[in-house]
């Protein structure tokens, strides 16, 4: 392998590392903050029976 | 996406496009390495990076031992997270740099083993975390983890004056005869500041995202009870 192929590779792995962690950051985030707005209805609703 | 979210995000971004305009366009090539050097301009803030989360790690996990508050927990686990992300990143970048110009991706090494047995301390620390089923106690294990793991990073960082190794040695504060051109230097530095701000912006986003998540829990037991 050449030098540009080390360099490649190193770059691209440090990128997809850190943009799969932003990723995995903002599915957790939007699943809980739809989670919330589901239990706050549920519990609106449960109030009003 | 909030606003919150976003200003830090762009912020991250450009730092980040200045840093790779920098590394690959300003900064001369290597001598005796060639291109692959480049490795350089983001394998050491890595490390600067790790260092730093583990050094929030041991700071977060004092301050939750003496005051309980759980949001001292959470931006341990939160930094640790980040922490183990770049000293990862450390691992794999530093191979692939040593293969072409040591010829081997792999050698124990002080520097290396060191290196290697903190991320194995941080794995260990996240594991600690997840699978200790009483959350109040394994917030305490894990505040107590994080402060005797920190240990392991001066030794990192002086494994290569205290020992000879194979890794290279000290460019900044090294002997007399070492350190960096002009312009090398300076790409160091815009590195070291962009992954800085990348640190922070994910920090933040993370902290934040345990923040909602223990908001979530409390509001689930409010309303299931």
């Amino acid at each position: 392998m050449s030098n540009l192929t080390y360099l490649f590779i190193a770059y691209a792995f440090i990128w997809t590392a850190i943009f799969l962690y932003l990723l995995n950051i903002g599915k957790k985030l939007s699943f809980i903050q739809r989670e919330i707005k589901l239990l706050k209805e549920d519990g609106y609703k449960s109030e009003g029976n | 996406m909030d606003k919150k979210y976003l200003i830090p995000i762009l912020l991250s971004y450009v730092a980040i496009l200045a840093a790779l305009y920098f590394a690959f366009i300003y900064a001369p090539t290597e001598r005796t390495m060639g291109d692959v050097q480049r490795i350089f301009y983001f394998h050491v803030p890595s490390a600067w990076v790790s260092f730093l989360a583990f050094f929030v790690v041991c700071i977060a996990s004092i301050a939750f031992l003496r005051t309980g508050k759980e949001s001292w927990d959470i931006l341990a686990a939160s930094s640790a997270e980040i922490g183990v992300l770049f000293i990862t990143i450390v691992l794999i970048t530093g191979p692939m740099w040593a293969k072409p110009v040591w010829n081997t991706f792999w050698t124990w090494d002080a520097r290396l083993t060191t290196s290697f047995i903190l991320w194995l301390i941080y794995i260990a620390y996240l594991m600690l975390r997840s699978y200790v089923h009483d959350k109040e106690r394994g917030a305490r294990f894990a505040a107590v983890f994080g402060i005797i793991g920190f240990l392991d990073v001066p030794i990192v960082y002086m494994s290569i004056r205290w020992w000879r190794t194979l890794h290279p040695a000290p460019v900044m504060g090294g002997k007399e005869g070492s350190g960096l051109a002009p312009e090398m230097l300076m790409t160091l530095m815009i590195c070291l500041g962009a992954f800085t701000i990348l640190f922070a912006t994910l920090l933040f986003l993370r902290y934040k995202t345990g923040m909602v998540a223990t908001e979530f829990e409390r509001l689930k037991i409010k309303i299931h009870s």
